[in-house]
């Protein structure tokens, strides 16, 4: 079901991809940065809801990919959790566990922040998979160029962002022909394989960077990439749209600013 | 005084193995020049030298007359443009569109001149319709595609392509024959590549080198390169499928014009069986 351009796929084939790329990173990364600062879980929380409806309503991303991608972040944060309720302390104590002659206390406080730090993983996250999903690096370049970013720093970004694929695809090469020599039958071999795998790779990877450095010489490489862009103009109602979304995120993170579950 | 001239020229590898020997190779103008020769006979190694991306352990690569030196660098890979063998390694950009304007780009024409250019270029290969797509979701004859465009964007001079049609599927290597020869005719750019795919090259060609172990073994027109076997067979190679026929017809006494392409050996054999007239 996933394969190594499953992200780029997606972001180039959704439902959004029309709308204006400055829009969404505005919307998104607006929304990360109120979910990191408001202090109740409740915004956060919200924006998560919101964000998931955005991605998989609108931008029709597949709503099984989307939860398998939201599974990663969601069973780190998980861990996390459990030493937050148990090393941190105040409050009242909710619940003692006694464990070898040891009291392990859960308080109200470690609970409150267990479902803030909960709260807001998944609500950056839904905002970085907005953005991720619905908007295709390229117009993410082409952003940066608009914001004045440094030329070196966009030039690397695109360089790196094509060499991922070719690395991709270089390590599903390797890959295939050890699996097809048995490379990865047992423990044993699987480690020496993969360690194979990995010093391929980075000599593939010398390789093909002096191959694009001649490729790039023989076109009279002279520090400049062009960057492609039309002219648009954003929307009224999308800007209109977009700070109504912002402002009523930031509305509930200071309505709720005191609100706290235990 | 000739596009591209080599004189004497010779390679060795820093390990100490020597790539080409002695090789002395012209190209004209408007020339349609192949370069055949097995793996390994030095043809890739030769290309590399054209537009001064090796350098000779000894004797001479001169582009209209002038050896290559740092200071007119650019001006020889304006002038000559390469294609090399692996359209991976050659497309770097984000997007089809931003590959094919880096080279203009970097000769610093203004947008819109780079602009044109990108699409004319895109036009010729027949690409124009695919001009925003990532280069990862591209076929590999795509990607070739993409890579000639890079170049002919540049309005380059001399069009040097490296096994064009390794790895393309046999409408990838038709649509490549057409759209080279209509490079070479409407714009009088001259045109060498290399290949081992011997029947390709009457396709293309009108002049032919032919290299093994890091030497020219021979050179002329058709006729002479194809006239007999041993020549080919020596550096491994054959003749192409069309002679190869039409001389084991004169074998068995039939009597047949010789013809190198698919077009003229259909009027020879039509004259042959159904008399001249």
């Amino acid at each position: 079901m996933i394969d190594e351009h499953l992200l780029d796929d997606l972001a180039l084939q959704n439902g959004l991809l029309e709308v204006d790329a400055r829009l969404k990173l505005a919307v998104g990364i607006g929304a990360i940065l109120i979910g990191v600062f408001s202090p109740s879980p409740i915004a956060p929380l919200a924006i998560a809801a919101s964000m998931a409806v955005l991605t998989i309503g609108f931008a029709r991303i597949p709503a099984r990919i989307y939860a398998a991608l939201l599974a990663i972040p969601v069973s780190f944060v998980f861990m996390s959790i459990i030493v937050i309720l148990f090393m941190t302390g105040g409050g009242e104590p909710l619940w003692d566990i006694p464990i070898l002659g040891h009291t392990f206390s859960l308080t109200t406080d470690s609970a409150n922040l267990a479902v803030l730090l909960l709260s807001r993983t998944l609500g950056g996250m839904c905002s970085l998979f907005f953005i991720a999903l619905t908007t295709p690096m390229v117009d993410i370049f082409s952003v940066m160029n608009r914001l004045r970013l440094p030329d070196e720093f966009i030039d690397l970004s695109m360089l790196i962002y094509r060499n991922i694929f070719v690395l991709i695809g270089e390590s599903i090469a390797i890959h295939n022909a050890q699996v097809m020599r048995n490379g990865y039958s047992t423990f044993r071999r699987s480690i020496d394989a993969f360690a194979m795998l990995a010093g391929m790779l980075f000599v593939r990877a010398w390789e093909k960077g002096e191959e694009m450095l001649v490729a790039m010489d023989a076109r009279c490489y002279d520090g400049k990439f062009q960057m492609i862009e039309e002219e648009r103009r954003i929307s009224a109602t999308g800007i209109a749209t977009a700070t109504g979304y912002l402002c009523a995120c930031a509305g509930l993170a200071v309505i709720f600013r005191s609100f706290s579950l235990f | 005084m000739h596009l591209i001239e080599t004189r004497d020229l010779t390679y060795v590898y820093p390990g100490g193995v020597t790539g080409l020997h002695g090789v002395n190779f012209i190209a004209p103008r408007n020339a349609r020049i192949a370069v055949i020769g097995a793996n390994g006979a030095g043809k890739s190694t030769l290309f590399k030298h054209f537009n001064g991306i090796m350098k000779p352990t000894s004797g001479q690569v001169l582009v209209h007359g002038e050896p290559i030196t740092r200071a007119n660098i650019r001006e020889v890979r304006k002038m000559v443009g390469v294609v090399f063998q692996n359209a991976d390694d050659q497309i770097f950009s984000p997007t089809v569109e931003q590959d094919v304007a880096f080279g203009p780009t970097n000769l610093g024409l203004d947008e819109e001149t780079v602009q044109h250019r990108v699409q004319e270029a895109l036009r010729m290969v027949g690409m124009e319709d695919r001009a925003t797509r990532v280069p990862h979701h591209l076929s590999g004859g795509e990607k070739k595609r993409v890579a000639i465009a890079g170049i002919i964007a540049m309005e380059p001079q001399v069009l040097v392509l490296d096994e064009p049609t390794a790895g393309l599927d046999p409408q990838g290597v038709s649509d490549l024959v057409g759209f080279i020869n209509s490079l070479s005719r409407t714009y009088g750019m001259t045109v060498i590549f290399s290949t081992h795919d011997v029947s390709l090259v009457p396709e293309i060609a009108e002049y032919i080198y032919v290299m093994g172990g890091g030497k020219i073994v021979a050179h002329g027109n058709m006729s002479d390169i194809f006239e007999k076997d041993e020549l080919l067979t020596s550096v491994r190679l054959d003749l192409p499928c069309i002679p190869k026929l039409i001389r084991s017809l004169w074998e068995h006494g039939i009597e047949i014009d010789m013809a190198y392409t698919q077009k003229d050996a259909e009027s020879a054999f039509l004259r042959a069986f159904r008399g001249s007239g």
